[in-house]
């Protein structure tokens, strides 16, 4: 007990020193800084989007399109359609090809563009390469059957155009695809 | 010194006399403490057991002959404990000094209040604000002091206008971490992110803050613009836009306002990653039946090296943090994987991940050398990190939704990525041990790849 209070004393008296040396500590220094905020963020440019092709002519009565998208050639729907995580053709694609290979040379002053895409799972990035791949295989089968490449483009939307925004296996199913667009009538 | 800090825990818990003995103790060797006070370590980060130093934010005061300002203390002071919160460093102390220090004659500087004030209830450091508003003009002082040292680490003042106040309260809250652990604060870095509505096939880039404060749209050109990615002075920001019907590279100058075309090759130019300088770029590009990777001039577009030339392809490149290699996504043996590459020409690659089937999108701190990637276990999607080695693998989300592309905050403690909630991709924060999850937007717009600056 004594001790206790031996030791309250001693303490109650560094406190008092404590009190005291904080109180004659020199004032603190502060450094100083103007603050302006970061440049705004915004781009000047608004640049415009795809420009709008043209209908095809009424001689090419064969082909069914939604804008400049092919969606049906003699009975022959299209998109076509790809496995997860491949770009391999399907039986029934190359077929579709071929009708769309045999109208093509029906009508020699059209050129397509293949735009290759991918379901919603999987990385952004490595989709790319794969839509990338798909468009090619189509691209690839297309000459083979005599189509020119020169009147073949090939693009690659990766997972970024869904043609179907839920996530169910059949739209996943819908989206692994390639779309056929008329870029010269 | 750190020795007496942890003593004086274990004391606290048992006596008030205890704990005055210890100030006597304290005012002993005061005079032996070293005179820089900077020096002194306040956490040791590699410690496997780091605890979080107790800190009390005291309410904000008015400056000397200033109005007090409700809203203003109350957002001020809400900012400096949200952030130092997150930070991981520190546990927060609630308040207590409503208690505690009562009459306003207790001051900012050293020798206006009383530190016992604060030791007692557990604050080993305290953050006092002082704040003064004048038309738009705001001044903000703040002052960080060690409570047991009964010294100021650091004090700043900083004037701005007001609409800059989380600016302000950001700033200090990275100047605490970076005295008391040494590591550059997250709180005034950017988050750029692709937003997307659906049944809508734009796709536009924003930015927010690291809290997902004061949202701005970057891109406004109503196409599809992916894959952003901030410069390490935080100053530019590539993407690639397929407002010209390729995916081609961009680049944004901020401080210039000027947005440039870095390369337009036919195929894809996407998923650029910036090198620690900011002069050079590593992205996939098409060459003949693959996406490869490659190197490119960060000034003029031109492509300095093809790194890969496979029968696969490659994605998502990013550097070491030596610039000596670079970590990547390869399907060569049948499925994505990651490997690792000398930038040297010829240089061989080692195979990072093993372990699933679908590993992709890695980001590479170069805080501490960690991996954190994107790996498909059981069929869906989680954030995993690994070492360059190939070891300490470990999986961090265990999520009944897709968890993806992830990446490293500025000084590697937290991990940004995208997480389907309810059916929209949203963003989420954690820690680099996979706690502390928060998630940081609400809003129905689709994010996706989410890229983190470092402090502008």
């Amino acid at each position: 007990m004594k001790v206790a209070k031996i030791i309250l004393a001693l303490a109650l008296t560094a406190s008092l020193i404590f009190a005291l040396t904080s109180c004659t500590c020199k004032p603190d220094s502060i450094e100083e800084e103007k603050v302006t905020q970061p440049e705004t963020m915004s781009t000047p440019s608004a640049i415009s989007s795809q420009s709008e092709i043209a209908k095809p002519s009424a001689g090419s009565d064969e082909v069914v399109m939604i804008g400049n998208r092919i969606v049906d050639i003699g009975n022959k729907v299209y998109p076509i359609y790809f496995e997860f995580d491949k770009s391999e053709l399907r039986e029934n694609s190359r077929e579709t090809l071929s009708e769309l290979a045999q109208w093509m040379k029906n009508n020699p002053s059209v050129d397509i563009r293949i735009d290759g895409h991918c379901d919603e799972r999987g990385s952004n990035e490595y989709n790319l390469a794969l839509g990338e791949n798909r468009a090619a295989s189509a691209k690839k089968y297309l000459v083979y059957l005599g189509i020119s490449p020169d009147r073949l483009e090939t693009l690659s939307y990766g997972e970024e155009k869904p043609s179907c925004a839920e996530s169910t296996e059949s739209c996943w199913r819908e989206n692994r695809r390639d779309d056929f667009i008329l870029t010269r009538k | 010194m750190v020795s007496i800090m942890k003593n004086r825990k274990y004391f606290l818990s048992n006596s008030v006399i205890a704990t005055l003995i210890l100030i006597l103790l304290f005012v002993c060797t005061n005079a032996g403490l070293p005179a820089r006070l900077e020096a002194k370590v306040y956490l040791e980060l590699d410690s496997p057991n780091l605890r979080r130093i107790p800190l009390s934010v005291a309410p904000l005061q008015p400056l000397c002959g200033f109005e007090e300002d409700l809203e203003i203390a109350l957002e001020g002071h809400k900012i400096l404990v949200d952030d130092l919160e997150f930070s991981t460093f520190f546990e927060l102390l609630d308040d207590p000094s409503r208690h505690l220090e009562k009459s306003r004659r207790c001051g900012l500087s050293l020798g206006s209040f009383d530190f016992r004030n604060w030791s007692l209830i557990g604050a080993e450091l305290l953050i006092k604000t002082g704040y003064s508003i004048s038309g738009n003009k705001l001044v903000v002082e703040f002052r960080l002091f060690d409570t047991l040292a009964g010294k100021m680490i650091v004090g700043k003042r900083y004037r701005s206008r007001k609409k800059n106040l989380r600016l302000l309260f950001h700033k200090f809250a990275n100047q605490v971490v970076k005295n008391i652990t040494g590591l550059p604060g997250e709180f005034t870095s950017k988050i750029a992110f692709c937003g997307h509505h659906k049944n809508q096939s734009a796709q536009e880039l924003y930015s927010c803050d690291y809290d997902a404060h004061g949202r701005n749209q970057i891109t406004k050109n109503n196409s599809i613009n992916i894959s952003p990615a901030w410069s390490h002075d935080a100053n530019k920001l590539v993407f690639t836009s397929y407002r010209r019907n390729n995916p081609d590279l961009y680049l944004i100058d901020f401080l210039k306002g000027k947005e440039t075309r870095l390369t337009d090759r036919r195929g894809i130019n996407a998923a650029a990653a910036w090198s620690a300088d900011d002069r050079h770029l590593t992205l996939m590009q098409r060459y003949e039946e693959h996406s490869e990777i490659t190197i490119i001039s960060a000034a003029s577009g031109e492509t300095l090296r093809r790194l890969t030339k496979s029968d696969a392809n490659q994605a998502s490149p990013c550097w070491s943090p030596d610039n000596s290699e670079i970590a990547f996504v390869s399907d060569r043996s049948g499925n994505p994987q990651i490997y690792i590459t000398a930038i040297q020409e010829g240089g061989l690659w080692r195979r990072l991940t093993k372990e699933e089937a679908y590993n992709s999108d890695p980001d590479w701190s170069a805080h501490n050398n960690k991996i954190v990637f994107t790996s498909r276990v059981g069929g869906i999607f989680q954030i995993c990190t690994i070492t360059p080695d190939g070891n300490n693998h470990r999986q961090l989300t265990f999520s009944r939704s897709n968890c993806e592309v992830p990446c490293w905050s500025p000084n590697g403690r937290h991990i940004l990525f995208t997480k389907k909630i309810s059916g929209v991709q949203q963003l989420m924060m954690m820690d680099d041990k996979g706690r502390n999850l928060k998630q940081l937007t609400f809003d129905k717009m689709g994010k996706k790849s989410p890229s983190w600056s470092v402090n502008r």
